[in-house]
């Protein structure tokens, strides 16, 4: 699968056109990870974004030490194929704020943030494209997590 | 550890892949399933209550109640995982995830085999819990999936083939005979019920010939295990 092909693919990039995909795919590179590895740590540095292209990766969340338990780290997502993850590479201060582990041997398309940003900033269509197919994404996370939220009180009570 | 009994505790909220996974356990000598849990609340509360030395769980399990609208609802199955390899250190622990091999409901009669995936992207490595369990390290946790025998699916579809064979076969051999019978063209009849008699002989052929590769399949079926667990929090990819 070309990168190209890969971006295509991805709900996020498809209003984009052939001219603006071989921009981005100018830029990527397929990364392959196996099971159980890290594809990034939270409070580092966010300078790629990534499509999945095979596999499944668990978005953790490192819980606060308190004296009663042990820190312990919380899935807050799962990212299937063709779905991108690491959005913290566009937002500011540009650091992860989630650990990503993969659950299965892994293959993802690697996209350079910082040189995605300079193209955001030169091609303002791209950039409002890519934003604005990101925050339906998100929005659309935040709805599903509001009903996770929701029913996991409502099996409690 | 051979001779003693292995428990085994399984956790997913699919019926069908919890009973697969239970297949895993039920087709190993010495191997129990002590426990089933249907979410991540009662996969941890199994095991700390029953101390199993391995336990399956599906990478899909929601918390406590998975909501068909709703993805999110089953992401626990990492996090059960890590709170019971916490709890049971020394114990086996096994996330699976089916996407790399799936399965069907249909094959949930056959032989699920566990897959343990190593350090290398392609594929992942057919181990008994037994051997899981000696390839454990304390604290670490393993990521595998589960597959139905290849040999018994591809034997399966060789069968079957045969069985088309021989039925074709019969049909043409009954309709050259009644070509034959018309006389007038007796001759492509006799073409034809040959031709039907050679599909016959191809497919019994087939099938004695499946029979064997299956006794064959079974006994070259030993591999040698690989350690491949992960400390999740020492876990790095390729760029960190």
């Amino acid at each position: 699968m070309t990168t190209k092909t890969s971006l295509r693919d991805c709900e996020v990039f498809k209003t984009f056109s052939e001219s603006e995909l071989a921009k981005i795919s100018d830029i990527s590179s397929v990364e392959e990870q196996p099971a159980g590895a890290a594809v990034f740590r939270e409070g580092t540095d966010a300078d790629t974004l990534y499509v999945l292209q095979d596999g499944k990766v668990a978005l953790q969340m490192q819980l606060p030490d308190t004296q009663a338990r042990a820190p312990r780290r919380v899935s807050v997502d799962i990212v299937t194929r063709n779905e991108m993850f690491g959005w913290s590479a566009l937002v500011e201060p540009h650091r992860y704020t989630l650990m990503a582990i993969c659950l299965e041997p892994t293959r993802v398309l690697a996209i350079n943030a910082v040189r995605l940003r300079s193209l955001m900033e030169e091609d303002r269509r791209v950039g409002y494209e890519l934003l604005h197919q990101l925050v339906r994404l998100v929005a659309s996370r935040l709805e599903e997590t509001r009903h996770v939220l929701i029913s996991e009180r409502g099996g409690l009570s | 550890m051979r001779g003693k009994t292995l428990r085994v505790v399984v956790a997913s909220e699919d019926p069908g892949l919890r009973q697969m996974l239970a297949g895993v356990a039920e087709g190993e000598q010495g191997a129990v399933v002590v426990g089933r849990a249907e979410n991540a609340v009662n996969a941890v509360a199994l095991a700390a209550r029953l101390r199993p030395q391995v336990t399956l769980v599906d990478s899909e399990l929601p918390h406590y109640l998975g909501k068909d609208s709703v993805r999110l609802s089953r992401m626990s199955g990492l996090d059960a995982a890590l709170s019971i390899s916490r709890e049971l250190p020394s114990a086996a622990t096994v996330v699976i995830s089916n996407s790399r091999y799936p399965v069907h409901a249909g094959e949930s009669a056959g032989n699920p085999q566990l897959i343990v995936y190593g350090e290398s992207r392609a594929g992942g490595i057919p181990m008994t819990l037994r051997e899981l369990v000696g390839a454990t390290s304390p604290g670490n946790i393993s990521f595998g999936g589960l597959r139905i025998r290849e040999e018994k699916t591809d034997a399966a579809r060789l069968t079957r083939l045969a069985d088309r064979t021989v039925l074709g076969g019969s049909l043409a051999l009954m309709g050259g005979l009644g070509l034959m019978a018309t006389l007038l063209f007796a001759g492509p009849g006799l073409v034809v019920a040959a031709a039907g008699v050679a599909a016959i002989a191809l497919g019994f052929i087939g099938k004695l010939s499946t029979g064997l590769w299956r006794k064959r399949s079974k006994l070259s079926d030993e591999k040698l295990p690989q350690p491949v667990t992960r400390d999740i929090e020492s876990s790095s990819g390729g760029k960190l």
